[in-house]
Protein backbone atom coordinates (compact mmCIF):
# COMPACT_ATOMS: atom_id res chain seq x y z
CA UNK A 1 0.00 0.00 0.00
CA UNK A 2 1.69 3.14 -1.22
CA UNK A 3 -0.62 5.66 0.41
CA UNK A 4 0.81 7.96 3.06
CA UNK A 5 -0.55 7.41 6.53
CA UNK A 6 -1.19 10.76 8.15
CA UNK A 7 -0.50 11.22 11.85
CA UNK A 8 -3.35 13.74 12.00
CA UNK A 9 -5.75 10.87 11.32
CA UNK A 10 -6.99 9.73 14.79
CA UNK A 11 -7.44 6.14 13.56
CA UNK A 12 -3.81 6.02 12.41
CA UNK A 13 -2.65 7.56 15.71
CA UNK A 14 -4.60 4.96 17.69
CA UNK A 15 -3.24 2.06 15.64
CA UNK A 16 0.34 3.33 15.90
CA UNK A 17 -0.11 3.53 19.67
CA UNK A 18 -1.34 -0.06 19.83
CA UNK A 19 1.60 -1.20 17.68
CA UNK A 20 4.12 0.58 19.90
CA UNK A 21 2.66 -0.91 23.11
CA UNK A 22 2.32 -4.47 21.79
CA UNK A 23 5.21 -4.68 19.30
CA UNK A 24 7.12 -7.19 21.42
CA UNK A 25 4.09 -9.43 21.79
CA UNK A 26 2.23 -9.02 18.51
CA UNK A 27 -0.67 -9.47 17.85
CA UNK A 28 -2.82 -8.24 20.73
CA UNK A 29 -5.94 -10.21 21.58
CA UNK A 30 -9.35 -8.79 20.71
CA UNK A 31 -9.90 -8.18 24.42
CA UNK A 32 -6.69 -6.15 24.66
CA UNK A 33 -7.64 -4.24 21.54
CA UNK A 34 -11.12 -3.48 22.88
CA UNK A 35 -9.57 -2.27 26.15
CA UNK A 36 -7.12 -0.05 24.23
CA UNK A 37 -9.96 1.32 22.15
CA UNK A 38 -12.15 2.18 25.14
CA UNK A 39 -9.22 3.70 27.05
CA UNK A 40 -7.95 5.75 24.11
CA UNK A 41 -11.29 7.27 23.24
CA UNK A 42 -12.59 7.42 26.84
CA UNK A 43 -15.57 5.51 25.66
CA UNK A 44 -18.13 3.75 27.81
CA UNK A 45 -19.36 1.41 25.14
CA UNK A 46 -22.91 0.92 26.27
CA UNK A 47 -25.05 3.00 23.99
CA UNK A 48 -25.09 3.57 20.26
CA UNK A 49 -25.17 7.35 20.58
CA UNK A 50 -21.73 7.38 22.25
CA UNK A 51 -20.28 5.29 19.46
CA UNK A 52 -21.85 7.55 16.83
CA UNK A 53 -20.28 10.60 18.46
CA UNK A 54 -16.95 8.82 18.45
CA UNK A 55 -17.28 8.02 14.74
CA UNK A 56 -17.86 11.71 14.09
CA UNK A 57 -14.62 12.51 15.97
CA UNK A 58 -12.81 9.87 13.92
CA UNK A 59 -14.19 11.28 10.65
CA UNK A 60 -16.00 8.03 9.98
CA UNK A 61 -19.29 8.80 8.29
CA UNK A 62 -22.13 6.57 9.52
CA UNK A 63 -25.46 6.26 7.70
CA UNK A 64 -28.55 4.22 8.47
CA UNK A 65 -30.00 2.70 5.32
CA UNK A 66 -32.52 -0.01 4.50
CA UNK A 67 -29.94 -2.67 3.56
CA UNK A 68 -31.10 -5.99 2.06
CA UNK A 69 -32.27 -8.73 4.43
CA UNK A 70 -29.37 -10.45 6.19
CA UNK A 71 -26.93 -7.61 5.55
CA UNK A 72 -26.42 -5.79 8.84
CA UNK A 73 -23.65 -3.42 7.89
CA UNK A 74 -21.06 -2.38 5.33
CA UNK A 75 -17.76 -0.61 5.84
CA UNK A 76 -15.54 0.98 3.23
CA UNK A 77 -12.21 2.72 3.30
CA UNK A 78 -10.50 4.63 0.50
CA UNK A 79 -7.30 6.40 1.46
CA UNK A 80 -8.10 8.27 4.66
CA UNK A 81 -11.85 8.35 3.98
CA UNK A 82 -14.03 5.86 5.82
CA UNK A 83 -17.73 5.09 5.67
CA UNK A 84 -20.09 2.76 7.52
CA UNK A 85 -23.63 1.84 6.51
CA UNK A 86 -25.88 0.29 9.14
CA UNK A 87 -29.15 -1.45 8.47
CA UNK A 88 -32.34 0.11 9.77
CA UNK A 89 -33.85 -3.38 10.10
CA UNK A 90 -32.06 -4.84 13.14
CA UNK A 91 -34.18 -7.41 14.97
CA UNK A 92 -32.18 -7.64 18.20
CA UNK A 93 -31.71 -4.95 20.83
CA UNK A 94 -28.20 -3.58 20.55
CA UNK A 95 -27.89 -4.95 17.02
CA UNK A 96 -26.96 -1.64 15.42
CA UNK A 97 -24.39 -0.97 18.12
CA UNK A 98 -22.89 -4.45 17.73
CA UNK A 99 -22.67 -4.06 13.96
CA UNK A 100 -21.10 -0.61 14.25
CA UNK A 101 -18.37 -2.02 16.53
CA UNK A 102 -17.87 -4.90 14.10
CA UNK A 103 -17.40 -2.47 11.21
CA UNK A 104 -15.07 -0.27 13.27
CA UNK A 105 -12.89 -3.31 14.04
CA UNK A 106 -12.61 -4.08 10.33
CA UNK A 107 -11.69 -0.47 9.57
CA UNK A 108 -8.99 -0.63 12.25
CA UNK A 109 -7.59 -3.78 10.65
CA UNK A 110 -7.10 -2.00 7.31
CA UNK A 111 -4.97 0.60 9.08
CA UNK A 112 -2.99 -2.07 10.96
CA UNK A 113 -2.32 -3.69 7.57
CA UNK A 114 -1.16 -0.36 6.11
CA UNK A 115 1.23 0.04 9.04
CA UNK A 116 2.62 -3.41 8.32
CA UNK A 117 1.12 -4.96 11.45
CA UNK A 118 -1.92 -7.01 10.48
CA UNK A 119 -3.60 -8.68 13.43
CA UNK A 120 -5.49 -11.36 11.52
CA UNK A 121 -5.60 -12.94 8.09
CA UNK A 122 -8.39 -11.48 5.96
CA UNK A 123 -10.37 -14.77 6.07
CA UNK A 124 -10.48 -14.57 9.86
CA UNK A 125 -11.39 -10.91 10.12
CA UNK A 126 -15.14 -11.55 10.37
CA UNK A 127 -14.72 -13.81 13.41
CA UNK A 128 -12.34 -11.39 15.10
CA UNK A 129 -14.62 -8.41 14.39
CA UNK A 130 -17.51 -10.29 16.03
CA UNK A 131 -15.35 -11.06 19.05
CA UNK A 132 -14.20 -7.44 19.30
CA UNK A 133 -17.80 -6.17 19.17
CA UNK A 134 -18.93 -8.61 21.87
CA UNK A 135 -15.97 -7.93 24.16
CA UNK A 136 -16.23 -4.16 23.74
CA UNK A 137 -19.94 -4.21 24.60
CA UNK A 138 -19.39 -6.52 27.56
CA UNK A 139 -16.61 -4.29 28.91
CA UNK A 140 -18.90 -1.28 28.59
CA UNK A 141 -21.67 -3.20 30.35
CA UNK A 142 -19.33 -4.21 33.19
CA UNK A 143 -18.37 -0.58 33.76
CA UNK A 144 -22.01 0.49 33.80
CA UNK A 145 -22.82 -2.32 36.23
CA UNK A 146 -19.97 -1.33 38.57
CA UNK A 147 -21.22 2.25 38.54
CA UNK A 148 -24.78 1.10 39.30
CA UNK A 149 -23.67 -1.23 42.11
CA UNK A 150 -21.55 1.51 43.67
CA UNK A 151 -24.56 3.82 43.73
CA UNK A 152 -26.86 1.05 44.96
CA UNK A 153 -24.53 0.39 47.92
CA UNK A 154 -25.13 3.97 49.07
CA UNK A 155 -28.87 3.42 49.50
CA UNK A 156 -29.58 3.52 53.22
CA UNK A 157 -32.84 1.55 53.42
CA UNK A 158 -31.97 -2.16 53.55
CA UNK A 159 -34.75 -3.57 51.41
CA UNK A 160 -34.35 -0.84 48.76
CA UNK A 161 -30.60 -1.48 48.62
CA UNK A 162 -31.07 -5.23 48.12
CA UNK A 163 -33.77 -4.61 45.54
CA UNK A 164 -31.37 -2.35 43.64
CA UNK A 165 -28.64 -5.03 43.85
CA UNK A 166 -31.02 -7.70 42.58
CA UNK A 167 -32.18 -5.48 39.71
CA UNK A 168 -28.58 -4.64 38.81
CA UNK A 169 -27.52 -8.30 38.78
CA UNK A 170 -30.55 -9.38 36.76
CA UNK A 171 -30.08 -6.59 34.23
CA UNK A 172 -26.30 -7.06 34.14
CA UNK A 173 -26.56 -10.81 33.62
CA UNK A 174 -29.12 -10.40 30.79
CA UNK A 175 -26.99 -7.70 29.19
CA UNK A 176 -23.74 -9.68 29.33
CA UNK A 177 -25.43 -12.81 27.96
CA UNK A 178 -27.00 -10.82 25.12
CA UNK A 179 -23.61 -9.26 24.25
CA UNK A 180 -21.70 -12.53 24.37
CA UNK A 181 -24.36 -14.51 22.58
CA UNK A 182 -25.44 -11.84 20.07
CA UNK A 183 -24.09 -13.61 17.02
CA UNK A 184 -25.43 -17.02 18.13
CA UNK A 185 -28.86 -15.57 18.85
CA UNK A 186 -28.93 -14.09 15.35
CA UNK A 187 -27.91 -17.46 13.85
CA UNK A 188 -30.63 -19.20 15.86
CA UNK A 189 -33.17 -16.67 14.61
CA UNK A 190 -32.10 -17.30 10.98
CA UNK A 191 -32.39 -21.09 11.45
CA UNK A 192 -35.83 -20.64 13.02
CA UNK A 193 -36.97 -18.47 10.11
CA UNK A 194 -35.60 -20.95 7.56
CA UNK A 195 -37.30 -23.88 9.31
CA UNK A 196 -40.57 -21.97 9.47
CA UNK A 197 -40.40 -21.14 5.76
CA UNK A 198 -39.66 -24.70 4.66
CA UNK B 1 -42.63 2.02 13.75
CA UNK B 2 -42.10 1.30 10.02
CA UNK B 3 -38.66 1.10 8.43
CA UNK B 4 -38.90 4.60 6.89
CA UNK B 5 -39.82 6.07 10.27
CA UNK B 6 -36.92 4.25 11.95
CA UNK B 7 -34.58 5.35 9.18
CA UNK B 8 -35.58 9.00 9.54
CA UNK B 9 -35.22 8.86 13.31
CA UNK B 10 -31.76 7.24 13.16
CA UNK B 11 -30.64 9.68 10.49
CA UNK B 12 -31.48 12.68 12.65
CA UNK B 13 -29.88 11.09 15.71
CA UNK B 14 -26.72 10.28 13.76
CA UNK B 15 -26.44 13.94 12.77
CA UNK B 16 -26.95 15.05 16.39
CA UNK B 17 -29.85 17.33 15.43
CA UNK B 18 -32.99 18.12 17.39
CA UNK B 19 -36.39 18.26 15.68
CA UNK B 20 -36.34 22.05 15.98
CA UNK B 21 -32.89 22.28 14.40
CA UNK B 22 -34.13 20.22 11.45
CA UNK B 23 -37.19 22.46 11.22
CA UNK B 24 -34.89 25.49 10.97
CA UNK B 25 -32.66 23.84 8.38
CA UNK B 26 -35.29 22.19 6.19
CA UNK B 27 -38.37 24.31 6.77
CA UNK B 28 -40.39 21.24 7.77
CA UNK B 29 -42.43 21.57 10.97
CA UNK B 30 -41.02 19.72 13.96
CA UNK B 31 -44.46 18.31 14.83
CA UNK B 32 -44.76 16.79 11.35
CA UNK B 33 -41.21 15.42 11.57
CA UNK B 34 -41.99 13.85 14.91
CA UNK B 35 -45.07 12.15 13.44
CA UNK B 36 -43.01 10.91 10.49
CA UNK B 37 -40.38 9.46 12.85
CA UNK B 38 -43.05 7.67 14.86
CA UNK B 39 -44.63 6.21 11.72
CA UNK B 40 -47.86 8.14 12.26
CA UNK B 41 -47.72 9.76 8.81
CA UNK B 42 -47.08 8.32 5.37
CA UNK B 43 -43.67 9.11 3.79
CA UNK B 44 -43.82 12.70 2.50
CA UNK B 45 -43.70 14.16 -0.97
CA UNK B 46 -40.29 14.02 -2.73
CA UNK B 47 -39.95 17.82 -2.41
CA UNK B 48 -39.94 17.51 1.37
CA UNK B 49 -37.50 14.61 1.15
CA UNK B 50 -35.18 16.79 -0.93
CA UNK B 51 -35.22 19.48 1.78
CA UNK B 52 -34.54 16.88 4.45
CA UNK B 53 -31.72 15.37 2.39
CA UNK B 54 -30.06 18.79 2.26
CA UNK B 55 -30.52 19.27 6.02
CA UNK B 56 -29.09 15.83 6.80
CA UNK B 57 -26.38 16.09 4.13
CA UNK B 58 -27.26 12.77 2.48
CA UNK B 59 -27.96 12.00 -1.18
CA UNK B 60 -31.64 12.56 -1.92
CA UNK B 61 -31.74 9.05 -3.42
CA UNK B 62 -31.20 7.61 0.07
CA UNK B 63 -34.34 9.27 1.37
CA UNK B 64 -36.34 8.60 -1.79
CA UNK B 65 -35.31 4.94 -1.65
CA UNK B 66 -36.17 4.61 2.05
CA UNK B 67 -39.55 6.26 1.41
CA UNK B 68 -40.31 3.74 -1.32
CA UNK B 69 -40.06 6.13 -4.27
CA UNK B 70 -37.16 4.16 -5.69
CA UNK B 71 -37.00 0.43 -5.62
CA UNK B 72 -33.98 -1.72 -6.24
CA UNK B 73 -31.31 -1.02 -8.83
CA UNK B 74 -33.42 -2.35 -11.68
CA UNK B 75 -36.16 0.18 -11.00
CA UNK B 76 -33.55 2.92 -10.95
CA UNK B 77 -32.58 1.91 -14.47
CA UNK B 78 -29.42 0.20 -13.30
CA UNK B 79 -29.11 -3.33 -14.58
CA UNK B 80 -27.71 -6.30 -12.70
CA UNK B 81 -24.89 -6.53 -15.27
CA UNK B 82 -23.97 -2.90 -14.62
CA UNK B 83 -23.84 -3.58 -10.87
CA UNK B 84 -21.64 -6.66 -11.36
CA UNK B 85 -19.32 -4.74 -13.68
CA UNK B 86 -19.06 -1.82 -11.26
CA UNK B 87 -18.48 -4.22 -8.34
CA UNK B 88 -15.68 -5.96 -10.24
CA UNK B 89 -14.05 -2.55 -10.72
CA UNK B 90 -14.50 -1.70 -7.05
CA UNK B 91 -12.85 -4.86 -5.73
CA UNK B 92 -9.96 -4.45 -8.14
CA UNK B 93 -9.07 -1.02 -6.74
CA UNK B 94 -6.24 -1.68 -4.23
CA UNK B 95 -6.97 1.60 -2.44
CA UNK B 96 -10.46 0.48 -1.55
CA UNK B 97 -11.10 -1.95 1.29
CA UNK B 98 -14.52 -3.00 2.37
CA UNK B 99 -16.26 -5.45 4.64
CA UNK B 100 -19.75 -6.53 5.47
CA UNK B 101 -21.62 -8.10 8.33
CA UNK B 102 -23.70 -10.71 6.56
CA UNK B 103 -25.87 -13.31 8.24
CA UNK B 104 -27.50 -16.27 6.50
CA UNK B 105 -27.32 -14.83 2.99
CA UNK B 106 -24.78 -14.39 0.21
CA UNK B 107 -23.65 -11.09 -1.20
CA UNK B 108 -26.38 -10.34 -3.76
CA UNK B 109 -26.69 -7.59 -6.37
CA UNK B 110 -28.52 -5.26 -3.98
CA UNK B 111 -25.74 -5.57 -1.41
CA UNK B 112 -23.10 -5.10 -4.11
CA UNK B 113 -24.89 -1.95 -5.25
CA UNK B 114 -24.56 -0.51 -1.74
CA UNK B 115 -20.84 -1.34 -1.70
CA UNK B 116 -20.42 0.31 -5.10
CA UNK B 117 -22.23 3.38 -3.79
CA UNK B 118 -19.88 3.54 -0.79
CA UNK B 119 -16.96 3.33 -3.21
CA UNK B 120 -18.46 6.08 -5.38
CA UNK B 121 -18.82 8.35 -2.38
CA UNK B 122 -15.32 7.74 -1.00
CA UNK B 123 -13.45 7.80 -4.31
CA UNK B 124 -15.54 10.51 -5.98
CA UNK B 125 -15.91 8.34 -9.09
CA UNK B 126 -19.33 7.61 -10.56
CA UNK B 127 -19.70 4.02 -11.75
CA UNK B 128 -23.42 3.37 -11.77
CA UNK B 129 -25.41 5.40 -14.26
CA UNK B 130 -29.08 4.75 -15.07
CA UNK B 131 -29.49 3.54 -18.65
Amino acid sequence: MSQTLQDSDPVVTFCKGVVSRHEGNWPPSEEELADEFAACFLLDLVVLDEALKLCKQLNIHVSFVPLPEGLHGINGSHGQKREVLLSTKEAFPGGKFHTLLHELRELLEYTFCDLGYPIVRSQELEIHAEEFASVARMNGGKKALEFFLENASKIETNWKRWLAFAAAFAFGFAFLVSCGMHSRLEDAMIRYKQNTLH
Amino acid sequence: MNSFAAYLHELRKSRGLSLKQVEAKAGVSNAYLSQLERGLRKPPHPDILRRLATAYEVPVEDLLGAAGYLGNGAEKGITREAIEKAFAHVISDPQFRHGTRLKGVRLGPDAKRFIVEVYEKLSGRKLLQPE
